[in-house]
C-alpha cells in the first residue's frame, strides 16, 4: 500500500487512508525496535522532467527505507529525507534534486557535498539519454548520396547514414549529389532523429 | 574547487579527440573539436551567456578531429577569435575542402582569421607564470614533405617555466612524437592517435614480419621511455573499428609507471562490461560536461588544473581507479 501511495497518480482515497494513519492514530502492542529499518523498492523506470516532455530512466528502481520511530522516509542514494505524510510526493522530490545537482554541476557551482551525492546518482540514472533527450538540434552539414527509395547522407565527417523515411521527407527539395546544411536532432551513436531548416550549400 | 591558473578539461567525444582549455579570462581554447555529434556543440550551445572562444585549433583535419567544426563555426562564429589548422592533404579532397569551407565561412563573413599551424606559432602565454601553449610541430617542411595526413599532425605543448606540462601529439607516430619532443619529460601525453600509434604493429603484423618487428619493438620501447610521461589519457571510442586502443600499447606505458586513463572502455578491458552498457564512471556527468552519444565510458571526460606550475587531476581520479580495480581484464593495470 505505502509504495502505491508513491505514486503521483494516486487517487484521492489514498491520500484519505494517509489521514486516517495519522501517528496519533497508530497503536501497537508489540515495542518498535529503533534499528529495524524497513525498506521499500518504489516501482518506478521513470522520472517525469520539465512536466513529462523529459524523461529520466533510473537504472536501478529506488529504495525507500523508512525508520519506524521518526517514521521518516530516506531515498537511498538520492540524499532525500521526507515526512512519511510526503511518501506520496517522492518522484516530484527526486526530480527536483536531480534538477537541482544537474543545475549545480552545469554552472561548477558543487560543493564537496554535493559532489559526492551527485556521483550516487549519476550511477542510478541513464544520464547519457538524458542529455542527448534535452540537447538542441546540431547544425551539420552533408551530402545527399541516394533519396530512393532508402535516403542515404554521407555526413560531413565521411559517415554515412541511412536515413529513416520520416525524418528524409526534409530532403524532398533536394536532388542527389546536392551538399546541404541543416538543423539535425542526433540520438544515440548520432543518428538523425529529425531534420529541419535545410539550407543548400551552393558553394559546393 | 582549485583555484588554478588554467583548467584542462579532456572531453569523451567517442572515438575522436577534443579538449578544452579555460583560460584565467574564462575564454576557451578548443584543441581538435571531435567527430559530427560531438557532446561539446551540446555544452556550447546550453552556456548563457555563451562563452567566448579565444582559439580554435585543429591538429589535423581527420573526421574524429575536426567532425563537428560546422556545428560549432555556425552559431558561434562571432564569438570565435581565430581558427588554426593545416593543409594536411591534398587541397582539392573532399575530406580537406568540407573542413576547410567549414573553417573559411567566418572568414568570408569578417568574424575572425584561419591561420596556418606552424611549428614556433604561441598559441597563449602568461608571462608571470612564464606559461606558454605552443606549436612544435610540423614545420613548413614537414608539412610539405609529409606522406599523409598522420604524419604532419600538429604537435602541441603546454609549458611552464622549465616544465612540459602536457603533450597532445595528435595522430602523430610514437617514434616520431618521441623525436618532436625530444627528451621532454612530458607530465601527460594526451594519446597519441587514440592508444593505438600508426607504428605500433598489430599482432598478425609482427607475426609477418618477425625480425623487421623486433626493432620496431625496440624504438617504440625507446620512445616510450624517453617520453616517460606520468600519465597519459587516451581518448577512444568503445565502438571503433580500428581495434584502438593496443593493449600491448598501453602495458608499455603502464611498465613506464604511466598511469593511464581511457576515456571509453574498450573490449579488451572487460567485454561483458562493454555489452551490457555499463558506464565504469560518469566523468562528464560530475564535471558538468556531456557524455558522448555513443560508447561506454570508462573515465568519460577528465579534467586537469594547472596550478602554481603543476598539474593537478580532478578529484574523481581516485574513485575512478577503485572501479577500474574490478573491471575484468584493466589494461592500464597490466605490468
Amino acid at each position: 500500500m505505502f509504495i502505491a501511495s508513491a505514486a503521483p497518480e494516486s487517487p484521492p482515497a489514498a491520500a484519505e487512508t494517509w489521514r486516517i494513519n495519522s501517528p496519533e492514530n497508530l497503536a501497537s502492542d508489540t515495542e518498535v525496535e529503533p534499528t529495524a529499518f524497513s525498506k521499500f523498492v518504489i516501482n518506478r523506470n521513470y522520472l517525469a522532467l520539465e512536466g513529462g516532455r523529459l524523461l529520466l530512466k533510473l537504472h536501478k528502481r529506488p529504495v525507500l527505507e523508512v525508520n519506524p520511530l521518526t517514521l521518516e522516509c530516506e531515498v537511498m542514494g538520492w540524499g532525500i529525507k521526507l515526512s512519511y505524510v510526503q511518501a506520496g510526493e517522492v518522484d516530484r522530490v527526486m526530480a527536483r534534486r536531480f534538477s537541482l545537482l544537474f543545475s549545480k554541476s552545469d554552472a561548477d557551482e558543487l560543493t564537496a557535498e554535493d559532489k559526492k551525492l551527485w556521483l550516487s546518482i549519476l550511477d542510478q540514472v541513464d544520464f547519457t539519454s538524458f542529455c542527448i533527450n534535452r540537447a538542441a538540434p546540431h547544425y551539420v552539414e552533408g551530402q545527399l548520396r541516394r533519396l530512393r527509395p532508402d535516403c542515404y547522407v554521407d555526413w560531413s565527417d565521411g559517415r554515412s547514414e541511412k536515413i529513416a523515411p520520416h525524418v528524409a521527407t526534409a530532403f524532398s527539395e533536394l536532388e542527389v549529389g546536392d551538399s546541404f546544411g541543416a538543423h539535425i536532432k542526433l540520438g544515440h551513436d548520432s543518428k538523425a532523429l529529425s531534420v529541419e531548416r535545410v539550407t543548400m550549400l551552393t558553394s559546393a | 574547487m582549485i583555484d588554478s591558473l588554467l583548467q584542462v578539461d579532456f572531453w569523451d567525444v567517442g572515438q575522436g579527440d577534443c579538449t578544452v582549455i579555460r583560460l584565467p579570462s574564462g575564454k576557451l581554447i578548443i584543441i581538435d573539436v571531435g567527430p559530427v555529434g560531438s557532446p561539446l556543440v551540446d555544452w556550447l550551445n546550453e552556456r548563457h551567456p555563451p562563452l567566448p572562444i579565444e582559439a580554435i585549433v585543429l591538429t589535423h583535419n581527420d573526421a574524429d578531429h575536426a567532425g563537428a567544426l560546422a556545428s560549432i563555426v555556425k552559431p558561434h562564429g562571432t564569438r570565435i577569435g581565430s581558427i588554426r589548422m593545416l593543409l594536411d592533404r591534398d587541397r582539392d579532397s573532399q575530406q580537406f575542402q568540407k573542413i576547410f569551407r567549414a573553417a573559411k565561412e567566418g572568414v568570408d563573413r569578417g568574424l575572425y582569421p584561419l591561420d596556418r599551424l606552424e611549428r614556433g606559432t604561441i598559441l597563449w602565454s602568461h608571462h608571470e607564470t612564464e606559461t606558454h601553449l605552443r606549436v612544435v610541430h610540423p614545420s613548413f617542411v614537414e608539412n610539405v614533405e609529409a606522406t599523409n595526413p598522420n604524419d604532419t599532425s600538429a604537435v602541441l605543448v603546454l609549458t611552464s617555466g622549465p616544465k612540459t606540462l602536457i603533450a597532445w601529439p595528435g595522430d602523430l607516430e610514437i617514434r616520431q612524437t618521441a623525436r618532436v619532443l625530444g627528451n621532454v619529460d612530458a607530465t601527460l601525453l594526451f594519446g597519441p592517435h587514440h592508444g593505438g600509434p600508426t607504428d605500433y604493429p598489430t599482432k598478425a603484423v609482427r607475426k609477418r614480419n618477425p625480425e623487421l618487428m623486433v626493432s620496431r619493438m625496440r624504438e617504440i620501447r625507446e620512445a616510450v621511455a624517453s617520453l616517460s610521461p606520468v600519465r597519459s589519457f587516451i581518448s577512444v571510442g568503445t565502438k571503433n573499428p580500428y581495434h584502438h586502443p593496443r593493449p600491448g600499447f598501453i602495458k608499455l606505458l603502464a611498465r613506464n609507471e604511466t598511469r593511464v586513463t581511457c576515456s571509453q572502455l574498450t573490449l579488451c578491458c572487460d567485454r561483458h562490461h562493454v555489452q551490457a552498457g555499463q558506464h565504469v564512471f560518469p566523468g562528464a556527468g560530475v564535471l558538468g560536461l556531456r557524455p558522448a552519444r555513443s560508447g561506454v565510458s570508462c573515465r568519460g571526460a577528465m579534467r586537469y588544473y594547472v596550478h602554481n606550475g603543476a598539474l593537478l587531476p580532478d578529484e574523481f581520479a581516485a574513485e575512478h581507479r577503485t572501479r577500474v580495480a574490478q573491471l575484468l581484464r584493466p589494461q592500464c593495470l597490466r605490468r
